[in-house]
């Protein structure tokens, strides 16, 4: 087991459907310095920590932590984390295998001052909506210009890899915030520090219809 | 408990050490991890063999080629070796996702008549300004897949799994061609036991810069070849034929050559007179096809090697 990651991964198992191929692109990163929180409800635990059994290897701390009532999931998921910067999944997602070698070296490469380093997410949907791309797209450039509006969706915060500073207000990250206070989010973030993102796709989110 | 089967992975490769990581780590982070991973490098010139000395795992096995023969012929070498049950490709600038044996090799046991599984991907242009996905979404439904094989490759190799027994019957890759050879040997694995499809985006597609199936010349030589062996399906759907005329009209304009251009539109017109989309191209372009078109630019040279 790490003793000390460098990266904590925050999974709020929600109602996911498909929990265990979420899990399995975590636990399977190229980049293994990471450890895994998992917030589930109560009720949910037990039946989460048998999953994360047929799941689980290598010396990846996984530790499933319920919800405190009135308390949001990533905030008790967060009290866990020992990692210098976190990491966000979403159940509906699965990360490629490369995302956190390649978010970490571009947060190395830029220094302090970088917070935050996203990505681009696959989007597809069954039978519905052809697939997307989310924003956002950075061909050039890997520094996003301070200037630029870039979209503050859902998607665009699961791919984030953040320093903690960063999560000291988690009001804009959590699944049911306004599109309006992600973006009052990401003005905060960027005031006074860089945000970047890597070129290339670190997650596909597939959206089903039970999910 | 029944044993898990062994699945061979084919993975040709020819100078794109940039980005073949990506591909070989995606097969053995699979959750189906009874596989074996056949890397053929088809003689590449840049850093593949040191990047494959890096790897540990057992279930790696390296081909190295004397001379770059194409990937019909680096795929058929893998096979000669290829010791599983069930045989899936890999192409070396795509990525699988991770559920993508377990999920095929289910379906395949849920139609033990068909000869390959072949599920649906999401295409990334090299642009990467939007994404594609390749399913029965994107296939028209009111057509049988055989029809829609004489439209194109419509299910690129990666997304395959195919059971040995019926890849012997339908033979190896058409050594001679040097593109399209997946969407010949499709047709006769339809014929060998067919193909069943999986609705479900199982890999991404990336598109790298060199690939040779935008290469006219290389398609129209494909095409005369697929047409000599299934002469049946000229007559049958000329619509087909027509289309792959018209495709080779614009890819030709694109091109910057209008003459080559407007010979394949002609001849998409006269084997199928109602191809609308040529009709379309006609119309719009008339003017850079017709009227004082410059000498067509060189034709891209033709090239071996890349999968």
């Amino acid at each position: 087991m790490s003793a000390s990651p460098l990266v904590s991964v925050v999974l709020d198992a929600g109602h996911g459907a498909a929990l265990r191929r979420t899990i399995r692109g975590v636990l399977r990163q190229t980049f293994h310095e990471l450890e895994l929180i998992v917030a589930v409800p109560a009720q949910d635990a037990a039946g989460i920590r048998s999953a994360l059994e047929d799941c689980t290897e290598g010396d990846v701390r996984v530790c499933v932590t319920e919800t405190v009532p009135g308390l949001r999931p990533l905030d008790s998921a967060l009290a866990e984390t020992r990692g210098a910067w976190v990491a966000l999944a979403c159940a509906q997602d699965e990360w490629l295998l490369d995302r956190l070698r390649q978010q970490m070296l571009l947060m190395r490469a830029l220094g302090d001052p970088c917070v935050a380093v996203f990505g681009r997410v696959l989007r597809h949907s069954r039978g519905a909506a052809p697939a997307q791309l989310s924003a956002p797209a950075l061909p050039n450039s890997r520094q996003i210009d301070p200037a630029a509006d870039i979209s503050a969706d859902a998607a665009l915060m699961r791919s984030g890899l953040f320093r903690r500073r960063a999560l000291q207000s988690l009001q804009g990250l959590e699944p049911g915030a306004q599109l309006d206070t992600r973006r009052a989010w990401m003005r905060d973030l960027r005031r006074d520090a860089i945000i970047a993102a890597v070129p290339d796709v670190v997650a596909v989110n597939e959206v089903t219809s039970r999910s | 408990m029944q044993a898990a089967s062994l699945v061979s992975v084919i993975l040709p490769t020819y100078n794109r050490a940039y980005v073949l990581r990506r591909a070989i780590d995606s097969v053995l982070a699979q959750t189906h991890s009874h596989l074996e991973l056949i890397v053929v490098d088809d003689a590449s010139s840049d850093d593949t063999q040191s990047l494959l000395a890096t790897y540990r795992d057992p279930r790696l096995r390296v081909v190295l080629m004397e001379h770059n023969g194409g990937a019909a012929v680096a795929r058929n070498r893998g096979l000669a070796i290829a010791q599983g049950q069930y045989i899936a490709f890999q192409d070396s600038d795509d990525e699988w996702r991770l559920e993508k044996l377990e999920k095929q090799l289910l379906h395949l046991r849920q139609h033990p008549e068909a000869a390959v599984s072949a599920a649906g991907f999401l295409g990334l242009p090299f642009s990467m300004d939007s994404v594609g996905y390749w399913g029965l979404e994107n296939l028209e439904r009111n057509r049988d897949l055989m029809t829609l094989f004489r439209y194109g490759n419509r299910l690129s190799t990666p997304s395959w799994v195919v059971r040995r027994s019926h890849l012997e019957k339908a033979g190896p890759f058409d050594e001679a061609m040097s593109t399209w050879e997946d969407w010949e040997l499709s047709l006769r694995l339809d014929a060998a036991g067919g193909f069943v499809m999986l609705d479900e985006p199982l890999h991404i597609a990336y598109d790298t810069r060199g690939s040779v199936k935008f290469n006219t010349s290389a398609y129209a030589e494909a095409l005369e070849r697929v047409m000599r062996k299934f002469p049946h399906w000229v007559h049958d759907e000329p619509r087909a034929l027509s289309h792959h005329y018209w495709l080779m009209a614009t890819w030709e304009r694109a091109s910057g050559r209008p003459r080559s251009a407007r010979r394949y539109l002609h001849k998409a017109l006269r084997t199928y007179p109602l191809n609308k989309r040529a009709w379309m191209t006609l119309m719009r372009r008339a003017p850079e096809l017709y009227l004082l078109p410059p000498a067509d630019a060189p034709a891209a040279p033709r090239r071996g090697g890349v999968a």
